[in-house]
C-alpha cells in the first residue's frame, strides 16, 4: 500500500513537473512573441524610447486588470515617459493544464524583461505550487488518518470517514471551481478529491483495517467506476495531462486488482477508448501513454498460465490496436510527431517482447513460428504502408529515417527481415540456415532491382552480411568434411562458393555494386585458405590474386584488379607466415610481373595514379618478398651479405626504371643487410676460428663498395653523393672489421693505415670528400690501434723488431698523407685543418716509437736526433708544424735527460752508455742551435728565440751531465772547462750565446767556489777549484784583451 | 708522381707487416703502452720533487733506524739465520750507486713469502722466503733486489714528502702508484747485475719468479677473440695494472730472462750453501760453479 502510495505522489510530482516545464517553455515563447510584437509595434510608429533605462518599480496591479491570479512579484515598467497604454486583460493562465488548441490564449503586449520572467516563476510556485503542496499533504494526512483510525474505528466507519472526506474535497473543488478567482484552488481539491475517494475505495477492499468489500469483482467494477468518473470528469478540461492522469489511476487500478483475466481483457477497451481520445483530440503523448500503460500493465500481472492462442491473441488485439492506430496517423499523412512515430517501435517491441516469453515457456521449440509469424504480420503491414504512403509520395531528398519516422514500410520491412533471419536460424543449423539467408538476402537484392528500391538491397547487402558473419564465426569452426566429387572439403565450403557465385552475380546484375564482387573474390580466398595445405597458402593466394589481376586487367575492371592487389596482399602475408620459399620466389616474380605489366600499360588500361601506387607498393612487396626468401633460404650467418647483394640487384633495377622506385629500396634493403651484418657477424667477430664468418664480412665490405660505385656512377645529385657516403662508409667499417678478424695483431694499424691510404688517394681522385673523411677516421683508428698492439710485446724478424717494421710504416704514411692532403687545392677548410693532425700523429706515434725502440737509456737520443730532424724538415719546407714539434720534443728529450735519464737504473752499469746517450742529445741541440736562424735573419714571432731555445738546452744539459759525471770536488773545474770551450766554440761560430754560455758558467762557477767550495770541499780540491777557474779566467781575459781587434770580427 | 709515392708508401706498408707477421708475437693486446708512457710521465715528474726533496744518507739512515724499532713488535727475528743473510749481502753491496749507505740483512720469522727493505739499508727477508728459495744465488737476487729498493732511492721517496703534511704523502704515495711495478723492475734488474757482478748465477731470478708465479697461482688471462672483448679487456688491464704493486711474475721473469741472455761467464750457485747456511765468502763448493 505505502510502495502504490508513494508511487502515485511520485508520478503526479512528474506530472506537475512536467506541466511546469510546459509552462515555463509556453511563457518563454509568449515573452519572445510578446518581444516581437513590441518591436513590430515600435517600428509601425510608436516611438521607442530608451531614455531612460526603465527600472524596477513596485507592482501596479491596475495595469493588468482583471487580473486573473494573484501576482505578488514586481514588474518591471518604464518609469519615463508615462506607461503605455494599459494591455488587453490576460487570460487566465490555467494551473492544472497544458495548454491546447480548445484554450487559446490572448496574447497580451506586456512590456517582459528578464525580471519579469523571474515574476512568473515566483506566481508560478507561490500561486500554483503550493496549492497543489496543500492538496497533497491534505491526502496524505488523511492517509494518516485512516492509519490512526485503526485503533479507535472499525473498517466500516474508516471507510465512511474517508468516503466524506473524499467527497467533501471533490463537492468543495467544484463549488469553488465555478468561481474564477478561486478555479485554481478549486481544481487542487477536485484533484485531491477523485485522488482521495480512489484510494478510499481501493482500501475498501484492499487493506484489511478499513476493509468492507468482500467481493472482488465488486471492488474492481468500483475502482473501475471511480477512474471511469475521473476520466469523464477530466475531458470537461480537454486537457491531455489531466486525462491521462484520469488514465494512469485506471491502468493502476487495473494492475492492482487480482483479477487476471479480468484484467487484461479490461485492458483492451480502456485502450481502444485512450486511442480514440488520443485521435479525438490529437494527444499523441496519451496514446504513447497508453501504449505503454496497456502492454506495462499486462506485463505486470504475469503469465497466468493461460493457453498459448489466448494469450497471443490478446496481444495480437493489443497489436492491432496501436498498428492500426499508426496506420491510421500514416493514412493522415501528418506532420512527424516524435510521440505518434515512437508508437511503432514501442508497439513492435512490447508485442514481440511478451510474445516471446509467452513462446519461451509454453513452447520454447517452436519460437521459429512466432518469429516467422510476427515477420508475416509486419510484412502485411510493410505492403499496407506501401500502399497508404508509397515511396513515390516521398521526396526524393527525405532521408531513409524521415521516411521511416513518416510511417514509410522501411521499419516494418526491416522487422521482417530481422524476424524471418531469426526465424531462419532459429529452425535450421549449418548449410541449411545459410542456404537460407541467402536466399532470403537475394530475395531482397532482386526485389530491390525490381521495384527500384536501395532500402531493399541495402537489407539484402545486411542479410548477407550476417550470412558472412555467420561463415566466419560459427561455419569457419566446423571440422565436418564433406566428400564433394571424390574432393574432401570443408562442409561449408560448397555453400560458400554458392555465396561467391551469388555475389559475382550480383555484381554482374548491378554494376555499381562493386562490393559484390569484393565479397565474392574475398570468399574465394577464405576457400582458398582453408582448403589449400599451409605450406601453399601464399602461392594459392598469388594464383588467385593473378586471376583476377588478370580478369581486371582483360576486362578494364579496376575494382577486379583492386582485389587483385588484396589477395596479393595476403598472399604476402600467407608467405611472410609459412615462408616456403616457393611462395616467396613466386610472390615476389608475380608481383614483378604485376609491375612489369603495369609500367607497359597504357592509359585507356590503368590510370596513372594506379600505375604509381603499384610500382610503389609493388616494388616494396617484391624487394619485402626477396628479404624474407633470402632470409628462409640462405643460413643466418650470411643473410646480412645476402641482402647487401639484393640491394645492388635492387638499384641496378631501380637506375634502370624498372620500376625507378627500386633505388629507394636499394637504400633501404642496404641499410638492413648492413645492419644485419653488423648485428651478426661484425658483433660476434672472433678473430680465431673459422674463416667463413670472417670472410664474410669481407664479402660484406665490397658489396658495399661495389654499392657505392653503382650509386656514384649513377647520378651526382646530393642524395647520391650522400648515398655513395654512407655506403662507402658502411663498406669501410666492414673492411676495418674483417682485417681485424683476418690479420695478426701486429698487422691490424698498419693494414688500417694502408686502407686510409687508399681511401685518400680514392677521394682525391674522385673528389669526394666522405672518401677522404673515411679515410681520416681509419687513419684515426689505425694511430689508437698501435697504441693496442704494436709497441710492446712484440718480437723479431731478422733482428729487426716487429714495432719498427709496423710502426714506421704507418709513420711514413701519415707524413705522406699529409704531403697529399697539402698539394690537394681543393680542399675544404676542415680538411685542410685536419691535415696537420697527420703531422701531429706521425711525430707522436715517431715519439712512442722511438720511446720504446731505444730504450729508457738512449730514448732521449733518439727524440734529440728527432728534434734536430724535425727542425731541419720543418726550415726545408717551411711547415711551423714540423718546427714546433721539434722544440716540443727537444724540451721532452731535455727534461728526460736533467731529472730521469742519468738517474737511470740501465746507465749505472757504463759511463759509456750514459755519456753516450747524454753527448747525442747535447750534440744536437748544439745541430740545432747553429741550424736556427741566426740573429741577423730571425724569423717571425717567438721562432726568433729558437737558437737561444737550443743553445741552452745543450748548454744547460751539459752541464747537468758533468754534475752528474764529475761530482763532487773537480765539478767546478769541469763546468769551468765546459766554459772555455763554449767560449771558444763562440768565437768562430760567431755564436754570442755560446759565449754568453760559457761566460755565465764561470760566473756560476765563481759563485760556487766561494759559496759552496769553500766550505765543503777538501782543502786540496777547494785550493785546486780555485786555481783553475781563476787561470781559466784569466786566460780567458788575455784572450780577450790580446786579440780585442780579431775577436771584434768575430763578434 | 704522386702514385709513385703512393705505390711506395704502400709496399713500405705491405712489406713491414709482412715481414712482421713471419715472426712471433703475442696475439693480445693491450694498453701497456700506455701505461708505460704514463708511468714515464710520472716518474719524470716525480723526480723534480724527488730532487727537491732529496735527504741525505746519514739522514736516511737515521730515518730507517726509527722505523727498524717497530719491525720486531711485529715480526719476530731469527738471529741466527740474519747472521748468514748478512754473509750473502755483504758480497752484493760492492756494486751499489750510494756506498754511503750502511745495509744490514735480517730473518724474521713470517709464513709469508716475502721480503722488504727500509730507507737506510735495512733488508727483511721472511723465514717462508728464506725456505722458499733453492739457493744461494736465488737469495743473492732477492737481496740484490731490495738492496736496489734502497740503492735507487725507492725507499726513501716514499718518506721524502712527509715533512710537508700527510695530504701531500698520500697524494704521492697514490701517484707513484702508476709507476711502482716500473720501480720493481728496475730493483729486478739492478739485482741481478748486484748478485751477477758478486759471481751469482744471474738466471737464478728468473727461475725464482717463474717458481713464484706457479706457486701463488698467477694465471695469465686468454687473449680476447672479439673487438668489444679486446677493448674490455686492455681497459682492465690497464686499470688493474695501474693499481698492481708489482708485475705478474711471469712478466717479471720473462724480462730477467731477456736481460741476462747472452751473459757469458761462470757463475755460482750455491744450493749447499743455502742448505748449510754456510755463505760461498765462507766456502765455496767447487761442484757449484756453472759456465754459462
Amino acid at each position: 500500500m505505502e510502495t502504490f502510495l508513494l508511487l502515485v505522489i511520485l508520478f503526479v510530482a512528474a506530472i506537475r513537473w512536467r506541466m511546469s516545464s510546459n509552462r515555463y517553455s509556453e511563457l518563454q515563447v509568449r515573452i519572445e512573441s510578446l518581444e516581437r510584437e513590441l518591436r513590430g509595434m515600435r517600428s509601425e510608429g510608436v516611438p521607442a524610447n530608451p531614455q531612460p533605462e526603465p527600472e524596477i518599480v513596485a507592482p501596479q496591479r491596475e495595469a493588468y486588470q482583471p487580473v486573473p491570479e494573484p501576482l505578488n512579484e514586481p514588474v518591471i515598467v518604464p518609469a519615463q515617459p508615462p506607461p503605455p497604454p494599459p494591455p488587453p486583460p490576460l487570460a487566465p493562465i490555467p494551473v492544472f493544464t497544458i495548454s491546447t488548441e480548445s484554450e487559446p490564449h490572448p496574447v497580451a503586449p506586456l512590456p517582459v524583461t528578464e525580471k519579469k520572467t523571474a515574476s512568473d516563476w515566483e506566481a508560478l510556485v507561490g500561486g500554483n505550487w503550493l496549492n497543489k503542496l496543500g492538496i497533497l499533504i491534505l491526502v496524505i494526512g488523511i492517509a494518516l488518518f485512516l492509519g490512526y483510525s485503526f485503533t479507535v474505528l472499525g473498517p466500516a466507519g474508516r471507510s465512511a470517514v474517508a468516503l466524506a472526506t473524499s467527497l467533501a474535497l471533490l463537492a468543495t473543488g467544484v463549488i469553488f471551481e465555478k468561481r474564477e478567482s478561486y478555479r485554481v484552488f478549486g481544481r487542487g481539491l477536485i484533484g485531491g478529491g477523485w485522488s482521495a475517494l480512489y484510494f478510499t475505495v481501493y482500501a475498501m477492499q484492499a487493506i484489511a483495517a478499513s476493509k468492507v468489500i468482500e467481493s472482488p469483482v465488486l471492488g474492481a467494477i468500483l475502482l473501475l467506476a471511480v477512474a471511469v468518473g475521473m476520466i469523464l470528469h477530466s475531458l470537461r478540461y480537454r486537457s491531455q495531462a489531466v486525462t491521462g492522469l484520469a488514465y494512469f489511476v485506471t491502468f493502476a487500478t487495473l494492475a492492482i486488482t487480482p483479477l487476471t483475466t479480468f484484467s487484461v481483457i479490461a485492458l483492451i477497451p480502456l485502450a481502444a477508448s485512450l486511442l480514440y481520445l488520443a485521435q479525438r483530440f490529437s494527444w499523441t503523448g496519451m496514446s504513447v501513454f497508453g501504449l505503454v500503460a496497456t502492454y506495462g500493465t499486462c506485463a505486470a500481472r504475469g503469465d497466468s498460465g493461460a493457453p498459448l492462442w489466448q494469450t497471443q491473441l490478446l496481444f495480437a488485439i493489443y497489436w492491432l490496436l496501436f498498428e492500426s492506430f499508426d496506420l491510421l496517423r500514416v493514412r493522415r499523412r501528418a506532420a512527424v510527431d516524435a510521440w505518434q512515430s515512437a508508437i511503432f517501435p514501442l508497439n513492435a517491441i512490447a508485442f514481440t517482447t511478451l510474445s516471446f516469453l509467452k513462446w519461451s515457456a509454453a513452447a520454447p521449440g517452436s519460437l521459429h513460428v512466432l518469429a516467422a509469424s510476427v515477420a508475416a504480420a509486419y510484412l502485411i503491414s510493410a505492403i499496407l504502408r506501401t500502399w497508404l504512403r508509397p515511396p513515390s509520395s516521398f521526396d526524393a531528398q527525405d532521408q531513409t529515417i524521415d521516411r521511416i519516422l513518416a510511417g514509410g514500410y522501411e521499419a516494418p520491412v526491416t522487422l521482417t527481415v530481422i524476424l524471418s533471419v531469426l526465424a531462419v536460424l532459429m529452425h535450421w543449423r549449418g548449410t541449411l540456415a545459410q542456404c537460407g539467408l541467402l536466399a532470403e538476402a537475394e530475395l531482397l537484392f532482386v526485389a530491390g532491382l525490381f521495384f527500384k528500391q536501395s532500402y531493399l538491397r541495402n537489407l539484402a547487402v545486411a542479410v548477407f552480411g550476417a550470412a558472412v558473419f555467420k561463415l566466419l564465426t560459427v561455419d569457419l569452426a566446423e571440422m565436418r568434411l564433406l566428400n564433394v566429387a571424390g574432393l574432401r572439403l570443408k562442409s561449408w565450403t560448397p555453400v560458400t562458393a554458392a555465396m561467391a557465385a551469388l555475389f559475382y552475380i550480383n555484381r554482374v546484375l548491378r554494376k555499381p555494386d562493386v562490393l559484390y564482387g569484393f565479397a565474392g573474390s574475398a570468399a574465394i580466398a577464405l576457400i582458398a585458405g582453408f582448403e589449400t595445405p599451409a605450406l601453399y597458402l601464399g602461392m594459392s593466394w598469388f594464383l588467385l590474386a593473378a586471376c583476377l589481376f588478370a580478369i581486371g586487367w582483360a576486362a578494364r575492371l579496376q575494382d577486379f584488379r583492386i582485389q587483385g592487389y588484396g589477395v596479393a596482399g595476403l598472399g604476402l602475408a600467407g608467405s611472410g607466415v609459412h615462408q616456403f620459399w616457393p611462395s616467396l620466389a613466386g610472390g615476389a616474380a608475380l608481383i614483378y610481373t604485376v609491375i612489369a605489366v603495369a609500367l607497359r600499360s597504357g592509359q585507356e588500361r590503368m590510370q596513372d595514379w594506379e600505375r604509381s601506387w603499384i610500382a610503389r607498393i609493388g616494388s616494396w612487396a617484391v624487394t619485402g618478398l626477396s628479404m624474407v626468401l633470402i632470409w628462409r633460404v640462405v643460413p643466418q650467418a650470411y643473410v646480412g651479405a645476402g641482402w647487401l647483394a639484393l640491394a645492388l640487384v635492387l638499384l641496378e633495377l631501380g637506375l634502370r626504371n624498372l620500376p625507378p622506385e627500386f633505388e629507394v629500396q636499394a637504400n633501404v634493403t642496404f641499410a638492413c643487410g648492413a645492419l644485419g651484418v653488423f648485428f651478426a657477424n661484425v658483433l660476434s667477430v672472433h678473430n680465431t676460428g673459422p674463416w667463413a664468418p670472417r670472410l664474410t664480412i669481407a664479402a660484406a665490405s665490397v658489396l658495399a663498395y661495389a654499392f657505392a660505385v653503382v650509386a656514384h656512377g649513377s647520378s651526382l645529385a646530393s642524395r647520391a653523393k650522400r648515398v655513395v657516403g654512407n655506403t662507402s662508409a658502411t663498406g669501410t667499417l666492414f673492411l676495418l672489421v674483417a682485417l681485424w678478424s683476418l690479420l695478426p695483431t701486429v698487422a691490424v694499424a698498419p693494414a688500417w693505415a694502408a686502407s686510409a691510404l687508399v681511401l685518400a688517394e680514392l677521394g682525391f681522385a674522385l673528389d669526394i670528400p666522405s672518401l677522404r673523411l673515411q679515410s681520416e677516421i681509419t687513419g684515426g683508428a689505425s694511430f689508437i690501434r698501435l697504441f693496442f698492439g704494436n709497441f710492446v710485446g712484440l718480437g723479431r724478424t731478422v733482428g729487426i723488431s716487429h714495432r719498427l717494421l709496423t710502426v714506421a710504416p704507418v709513420v711514413v704514411s701519415y707524413y705522406y698523407q699529409w704531403a697529399r692532403y697539402r698539394a690537394f687545392d681543393n680542399l675544404r677548410e676542415r680538411e685542410r685543418n685536419f691535415a696537420r693532425l697527420y703531422l701531429y700523429a706521425a711525430a707522436i706515434a715517431l715519439v712512442v716509437l722511438l720511446r720504446f725502440e731505444f730504450g729508457r737509456v738512449f730514448t732521449v737520443a733518439a727524440w734529440a736526433a728527432c728534434a734536430l730532424g724535425l727542425l731541419l724538415a720543418g726550415q726545408r719546407w717551411a711547415v711551423p708544424d714540423l718546427r714546433w714539434q721539434s722544440y716540443a720534443i727537444a724540451a721532452l728529450a731535455f727534461f728526460r735527460s736533467w731529472v730521469t735519464n742519468f738517474n737511470a737504473p740501465e746507465s749505472f752499469s757504463g759511463v759509456l752508455g750514459r755519456l753516450l746517450a747524454g753527448g747525442i742529445v747535447i750534440a744536437c741541440f748544439y745541430a740545432a742551435q747553429l741550424a736556427s736562424p741566426r740573429p741577423e735573419h730571425p724569423p717571425d714571432g717567438i721562432e726568433r728565440h729558437a737558437r737561444l731555445f737550443y743553445s741552452l738546452l745543450a748548454s744547460v744539459l751539459l752541464s747537468v751531465l758533468l754534475f752528474h759525471e764529475v761530482s763532487g770536488a773537480m765539478l767546478t773545474v769541469a763546468w769551468g772547462l765546459e766554459g772555455v770551450a763554449l767560449l771558444i766554440a763562440g768565437f768562430p761560430l760567431r755564436d754570442r750565446i755560446l759565449r754568453l754560455s760559457g761566460l755565465s758558467l764561470f760566473l756560476i762557477c765563481i759563485l760556487k767556489l766561494f759559496f759552496y767550495d769553500l766550505r765543503q770541499l777538501e782543502t786540496f780540491y777547494r785550493i785546486l777549484s780555485f786555481i783553475v777557474l781563476g787561470l781559466i779566467l784569466v786566460s780567458v781575459s788575455w784572450v780577450y784583451t790580446r786579440f780585442r781587434e780579431r775577436i771584434q770580427r768575430y763578434l | 708522381m704522386h702514385i709513385k709515392r703512393f705505390a711506395a708508401v704502400l709496399f713500405l706498408i705491405i712489406a713491414g707487416t709482412l715481414l712482421a707477421t713471419l715472426g712471433t708475437h703475442e696475439p693480445g693486446v693491450s694498453l701497456s703502452a700506455l701505461r708505460l708512457l704514463w708511468s714515464d710521465a710520472l716518474r719524470d715528474t716525480d723526480q723534480v720533487g724527488m730532487q727537491l726533496t732529496r735527504v741525505s744518507d746519514a739522514e736516511e739512515m737515521q730515518l730507517g733506524r726509527e722505523i727498524a724499532l717497530n719491525i720486531p713488535a711485529v715480526y719476530p727475528m731469527d738471529n741466527a739465520d740474519s747472521l748468514y743473510l748478512n754473509e750473502v749481502g755483504a758480497q752484493l753491496v760492492y756494486g751499489v750507486r750510494r756506498p754511503g749507505i750502511d745495509y744490514t740483512f735480517h730473518v724474521v720469522e713470517s709464513p709469508a713469502i716475502n721480503a722488504f727493505a727500509l730507507p737506510g739499508g735495512r733488508i727483511y727477508v721472511t723465514s717462508a722466503m728464506l725456505g722458499f728459495v733453492d739457493s744461494e744465488a736465488e737469495l743473492a737476487a732477492i737481496l740484490g733486489h731490495e738492496i736496489s729498493h734502497v740503492d735507487l732511492r725507492h725507499c726513501i721517496e716514499r718518506y721524502q714528502y712527509r715533512p710537508l703534511g700527510a695530504v701531500v704523502e698520500i697524494a704521492h704515495a697514490i701517484a707513484t702508484l702508476g709507476f711502482s711495478q716500473d720501480q720493481e723492475s728496475d730493483a729486478d734488474a739492478q739485482g741481478v747485475r748486484l748478485s751477477m757482478q758478486a759471481g751469482y748465477d744471474p738466471r737464478a731470478a728468473s727461475a725464482l719468479f717463474t717458481r713464484m708465479g706457479a706457486h701463488f697461482g698467477e694465471v695469465a688471462r686468454p687473449p680476447a677473440g672479439t673487438p668489444q672483448g679486446e677493448l674490455g679487456q686492455a681497459a682492465i688491464s690497464a686499470l688493474t695494472d695501474y693499481f698492481r704493486s708489482h708485475p705478474p711474475s711471469a712478466e717479471r721473469a720473462k724480462r730477467l730472462k731477456d736481460l741476462v741472455a747472452g751473459r757469458h761467464g761462470s757463475f755460482y750457485i750455491g744450493r749447499q750453501n743455502l742448505r748449510r747456511r754456510m755463505a760461498r765468502s765462507r766456502s765455496a763448493f767447487r761442484n757449484e760453479w756453472e759456465t754459462l
